[in-house]
């Protein structure tokens, strides 16, 4: 546990920005536009979850210089969505005490991974199909096995 | 007499008759018409004026025309025997033998590709039996001008065989043999033309050989010889107006078809009795009427020749407003019939079409609508369910479990001591403080005991992961998990939902689609039927201000006339010059009451024949009557003597009526000559191509068919086959020059034979 840093309670994600790499911000516009969806976090969520279906741990993101988003808007304001993603981040981390620094640093990876993953889907799998697109990401999820902690 | 040159025997006896009637007499038509044959097409009018000076001054015409000519008339049955050509356009020699006619097999099948020379031998039939008379546009009249000289030298040149042409043999002949009444008649023309390769009048033969001999026909001392025996051809065979309802290639029956019917009636009928060569000695008399007026003295007769030349210009307004009146009136006609057709069409796309558009319509705007509310579902699903869906069944499972481990280790629970404690800490803290306005409220209490939990767990022995979960949060956090793998089934339904939206949305625009195009059709229509019916003002404006003015030149003709009557009658009879001229006058005005009584006449005859024929001819069986009433127009009606007005409504149709009226002139003329037809099936559909054979195979004399194996082919010559008396191909044979020659052999197509 880090004890240099208060350790990290759900009313402190809500006001946290989580900022992407720039090519992530950049493949966020694309399939926002791509998917028709109307914000900037649907795309975001969507990559984050997909990304935590791989029980390895992502790559860290050097470059988190793309556009931030709330923590309440990426993963709602509600206490239970809030809690939800916050289980499932730091299940998949494997970390006790985690920081808000250290849950940015997760989340930007994880964004980054799973962005680079979706739009593989969209462009390879799915055709640039959105019904395809969303059947093969429900293929998907089901598929990988349990995540090591 | 030349006059049966222009007008067959069986036409003339409408003219004779409608001379009777005028009080002329045929015999002053036929010596009327004579004059003007004689030189009415040349420029220097003096001959033909002092032809007339000794005709107006001599006896009154006799009634009667000559017998001869009379006796002319009756028709026999005329087969041709032999066409035999040299040098003739792209035959070096031809030879055609055709047996005798036999009401069994009365065919004649003559098979050739295109270039193979169908036309030429169409031609040679042609220009043998009329020479400068078969040159002009069908129906087109007399050229008074002489262009149709000139168009026959021209043609003439053009047809001479073009190897001979280079190897200097510039004679070129055409010879027909014919069976008639009379027995064998050969004729034979010779054209010869110059080094330079041009032809002139002067430089044509014509030869007639009449019994079983060949005797050569004699000339009377003093005649044209080619003008005499051109009018033994019509006397013995047919007169050339008739050549076009007996000789004709798929072109000229494609021309007549393109025709409105007044007109093509109109203009057989005019053709068929030589109307224009009875309006050009009209017009003749006239002239020479107003030249001999001006000789009688500088008043009278000047003041005469003035009221002659008006009477003369007010005659050729009134032909000429009555002739726009026509074309007008069959402009009206053509626009009502549009008009009716496009208001048919009109109301079936208003009716059942327009509606089932609304509802498609009305369908898509629903589609549109379901498709968009699931879309809005998808994107809810996309960023609520589907991300911690997507984050995997083992990692949901797993922190499941960790929070149960958590959970059951104890550190996550308050106690009941803990609960106690709590309630004492209250208790105290209300009676220390006494706050004026504290109360101990179910929430507050809840928040407290979270705190002392979470404080109690972050000393915890047990390893609390997930500390910030407490409470009720981690159950729903639980049910949340749990419940994730029910997403993939909301997913896939909703999935299918928008796939089936999507379908219907393709195949309601697909239908829209084709509806629009014929929504774009109604707004075509719509745009048609305001123009047409705009058309229709404009035109009966045209027709009542033409009305009026036939209405005024009318009023303004018959003072003139008898003004002229009378100022001619007061000069008496000393003078010749103007006795004559008074009679030319009369005479003119008879001949064209001649012209048109004898159309009307011939017109209802003609009525009758083309029913019958037409209805032989065209699948149209409602039609029981065509109709030419006085008005000239044609009124076709069904059984119930109802009017049909879509008769000319598709161009095959008007081309299979352009056939019956052929046919029908040529029964009048003489169901007993020969029909040569070239490729006149091309545009018909199957039906009428068969009702076409199937007259030719009915009719009682020589019909020869020219055909391309695509015309008649396999299935047309099985019809035809054992009505067939001789058959034979005409080849084309190249030589190393490129010009080459065509040949003739016996048998028709090999590929249509051997079927």
């Amino acid at each position: 546990m880090n004890r240099e840093e208060p350790v990290l309670q759900l009313v402190d994600v809500l006001r946290t920005d989580f900022r992407p790499s720039s090519d992530t911000d950049a493949l966020n516009a694309e399939l926002q536009q791509a998917l028709c969806l109307p914000y900037r976090y649907h795309p975001a969520r969507l990559a984050i979850g997909l990304s935590l279906q791989d029980p390895s741990p992502p790559t860290p993101v050097q470059d988190a210089s793309g556009r931030p988003i709330k923590g309440e808007t990426l993963f709602g304001h509600e206490e239970h969505d809030l809690a939800v993603w916050l289980g499932l981040l730091i299940e998949h981390s494997g970390t006790h005490g985690i920081t808000k620094r250290m849950l940015q640093e997760t989340v930007a990876a994880h964004w980054h991974r799973g962005m680079q993953r979706l739009w593989l889907h969209w462009t390879e799998h799915a055709g640039q199909d959105i019904l395809n697109f969303y059947a093969s990401l429900l293929d998907t999820a089901g598929r990988s096995g349990p995540s090591s902690s | 007499m030349r006059v049966h040159s222009v007008i067959s025997p069986e036409a003339w006896r409408f003219v004779a008759a409608a001379g009777a009637e005028a009080g002329l007499g045929a015999g002053g038509i036929a010596t009327l018409l004579e004059a003007g044959l004689q030189h009415g097409g040349e420029a220097n009018r003096r001959r033909l004026f002092a032809d007339l000076d000794s005709l107006l001054d001599g006896e009154p015409f006799s009634p009667e025309a000559p017998a001869s000519e009379v006796e002319a008339g009756t028709p026999a049955r005329v087969q041709l025997r032999s066409v035999e050509a040299r040098n003739w356009s792209v035959y070096r020699h031809l030879k055609l033998d055709l047996p005798e006619f036999t009401p069994e097999q009365p065919l004649v099948l003559i098979g050739g590709k295109n270039g193979a020379g169908k036309t030429s031998l169409l031609a040679a039939l042609v220009f043998g039996l009329f020479g400068y008379l078969s040159v002009s546009d069908l129906f087109a009249g007399v050229d008074r001008a002489g262009r149709m000289r000139s168009a026959y030298r021209r043609r003439i040149e053009s047809l001479l065989h073009r190897p001979a042409r280079d190897r200097g043999d510039l004679a070129m002949s055409v010879a027909l043999s014919f069976d008639t009444a009379t027995g064998p008649l050969r004729i034979e023309r010779r054209w010869f033309l110059s080094a330079d390769g041009k032809f002139e009048d002067e430089d044509e033969e014509l030869i007639l050989q009449v019994g079983a001999d060949g005797d050569l026909l004699p000339v009377p001392p003093g005649t044209d010889p080619t003008a005499h025996l051109q009018a033994e051809i019509t006397r013995r065979l047919l007169p050339p107006t008739l050549a076009p309802f007996l000789f004709f290639d798929g072109e000229q029956v494609e021309r007549l078809g393109g025709r409105r019917l007044e007109e093509q009636l109109r203009l057989g009928v005019e053709s068929i009795l030589g109307a224009s060569y009875l309006r050009a000695a009209a017009a003749d008399l006239r002239d020479y009427a107003r030249d001999r007026i001006r000789d009688v003295g500088p008043n009278r007769g000047e003041a005469d020749a003035s009221t002659l030349a008006e009477v003369g210009e007010l005659e050729a307004q009134e032909r000429d407003l009555l002739e726009r009146l026509e074309r007008v009136q069959g402009a009206i006609g053509d626009s009502r019939s549009g008009r009716d057709r496009v208001m048919t069409e009109l109301g079936r796309l208003s009716g059942d079409t327009y509606a089932a558009l609304q509802d498609l319509l009305e369908q898509q705007r629903r589609t549109e609508g379901d498709t968009a509310r699931v879309k809005a579902k998808i994107a809810q699903f996309a960023v609520e369910d589907l991300p911690v869906f997507l984050a995997g069944v083992a990692l949901r499972d797993q922190l499941c479990h960790r929070l149960e481990e958590e959970e059951s280790a104890g550190a996550l629970t308050a106690d009941q001591g803990a609960d106690l404690t709590i309630d004492r800490f209250f208790e105290v803290l209300v009676s220390e403080t006494r706050p004026s306005s504290f109360a101990v409220t179910p929430e507050l209490a809840s928040r407290v005991r979270d705190e002392w939990v979470r404080w109690k767990a972050e000393r915890s022995a047990v390893d609390i992961r997930h500390h910030y979960l407490i409470g009720r949060t981690r159950e729903v956090v639980r049910t949340r998990l749990r419940n994730a793998e029910l997403t993939r089934e909301h997913g896939r339904t909703l999935m299918n939902e928008l796939s089936r939206c999507t379908a219907a949305g393709v195949d309601l625009e697909r239908r829209i689609r084709e509806q629009h195009g014929w929504s774009a059709d109604r707004e075509r229509l719509q745009g048609s039927l305001e123009e047409l019916t705009a058309n229709l003002e404009a035109l009966d404006s045209e027709r009542q201000a033409l009305q009026r003015s036939i209405d005024q030149v009318r009023s303004a003709l018959e003072p003139k006339r008898e003004q002229l009557r009378a100022s001619l009658a007061m000069q008496g009879a000393g003078l010749p010059a103007t006795r004559r001229a008074r009679r030319a006058n009369e005479l003119a005005g008879l001949l064209l009451q001649v012209a048109d009584r004898a159309a009307a006449a011939y017109s209802s005859e003609l009525s009758a024949a083309l029913t019958r024929s037409f209805r032989e001819l065209a699948h149209k069986e409602l039609i029981a009557e065509i109709a030419v009433g006085a008005d000239g127009r044609i009124r076709v009606t069904d059984r119930n003597g109802r009017a049909i007005d879509d008769l000319q409504a598709s161009a095959g149709e008007r081309h299979v009526f352009a056939i019956a009226l052929m046919a029908a002139i040529a029964e009048l003329g003489g169901a007993s000559l020969p029909v040569v037809m070239d490729t006149p099936l091309g545009r018909l559909d199957r039906e009428h191509r068969e009702r076409i054979l199937q007259y030719c195979m009915a009719r009682r004399s020589q019909t020869i068919l020219l055909s391309h194996t695509e015309e008649i082919g396999d299935r047309y010559l099985a019809q035809i086959e054992d009505r067939i008396a001789v058959q034979f191909l005409l080849e084309h044979r190249p030589d190393p020059s490129g010009l080459g020659e065509s040949v003739v052999t016996e048998g028709y197509f090999a590929a249509a034979g051997a079927r």
